[in-house]
């Protein structure tokens, strides 16, 4: 039951890694503010995917 | 109020790199804690165990416990390095709540976030060694290749995670500890209540540790 | 009134604001669910387990306006 804890933090943390990685990626290309919200877009994407399959697994069990 | 440093290490300079010497020196005393209780008890092995031998048994047998039910039989040579993690984290956690001047290890970046990658890199060199390399890196194409900078960002996203969420907990702890022995005007009474939630907390954060390395090894390993 | 001082004031009430709207969010969810199994002991595994989910979703709107309070004080792209 303990591993429930991460979930909150599961959801938050590849948006962040996103935007870090899009922010990054502007600086080397310079296109502006474009690839920030593509790879902040993506990570929250990547955070909800990763939540399904805690979801599907956790169903599983029981 | 003066002499009262929030977020502030004293340093040592050693060639042009700068190192906080108070985390320092506390993970080596944790370290040698460590050292010393585990040769302690090597050499006093007895058949009908004393007092500490059985709690080391005790706490033992549900670490492996916990690590057989989520990897099955294959579980038991990385029990080794999941135990290691959740002991030290667990005393280097508990270690602020001493009346000594130490701060715990883990209330600094730096370390959590050594453990942090030190633990995702042996997840995926495990993985590599049980199923394959290129095996391996097929996992992240697994329902569909479109899901591939997903399963990446997914990946990175792991020891941040695993990270914040100790080093969040712990110093939160310790600012907290700290402003109440430094600002009110009992300060030995008030820090009671939470000294009491620190021993909790601190045993929570490194089950939760162990926890999520032994679940990351299990889906790293997991594919027949 | 310049930038750095309007940032870290509106990081600190947008905490507050989003940790004040969480607290009652997750109070009415679990009081549902304390409702809930109330009525039918039995159904406890279920009950727990959606009550779980949907904390850990409110949770990370929390989060969410965290993460972005400690950007606006630490690393602050507008000088």
């Amino acid at each position: 039951m303990l591993k429930y804890i991460n979930l909150g933090l599961n959801l938050v943390m590849p948006a962040f890694v996103g935007l870090v990685i899009g922010v990054f990626l502007d600086n080397i290309f310079r296109t502006g503010q474009l690839l920030t919200v593509v790879f902040l877009f993506l990570g929250i994407l990547s955070g909800l995917w990763s939540l399904v399959k805690a979801i599907i697994e956790i169903e599983k069990e029981e | 109020m003066e002499g009262m440093h929030i977020g502030l290490h004293s340093k040592w300079i050693l060639y042009g790199y700068t190192f906080n010497s108070d985390t320092l020196i506390s993970a080596w005393i944790v370290t040698a804690l460590l050292v010393v209780a585990a040769i302690a008890i090597r050499f006093t092995l007895r058949i009908r165990p004393g007092l500490f031998q059985s709690a080391i048994e005790l706490a033992f047998e549900q670490l492996d416990g916990t690590l057989g039910e989520r990897l099955g039989d294959k579980g038991a040579k990385y029990f080794p390095f999941v135990a290691t993690l959740f002991v030290f984290i667990l005393c280097s956690n508990w270690i602020g709540i001493l009346p000594l001047d130490l701060k715990p290890p883990t209330a600094d970046l730096n370390t959590t976030v050594g453990l942090a990658l030190l633990t995702i890199i042996l997840v995926q060199a495990f993985g590599m060694f049980e199923k394959g390399i290129f095996r391996y890196f097929h996992r992240f194409i697994e329902p569909n290749p479109i899901f591939l900078p997903l399963n990446i960002i997914e990946e990175l996203a792991k020891p941040l995670s695993l990270s914040v969420r100790l080093f969040g907990n712990i110093f939160s702890k310790e600012t907290i500890l700290l402003i109440l022995t430094g600002l009110v005007a009992f300060p030995l009474i008030f820090p009671i209540p939470i000294l009491a939630l620190s021993i909790l907390i601190g045993a929570i954060q490194a089950y939760v540790f162990m926890l999520l390395s032994i679940f990351y090894i299990s889906m790293a390993i997991e594919g027949h | 009134m310049d930038v750095k001082m309007v940032s870290i004031m509106s990081a600190a009430f947008g905490l507050a604001i989003a940790a004040a709207a969480s607290a009652l969010s997750q109070g009415f969810a679990v009081g549902k669910a304390v409702e809930g199994i109330s009525r039918q002991p039995e159904a406890r595994g279920p009950i727990m387990t959606a009550l779980i989910i949907g904390i850990s979703f409110i949770e990370s709107l929390t989060l969410y306006a965290l993460l972005v309070a400690i950007i606006l004080i630490f690393v602050n792209p507008l000088k």
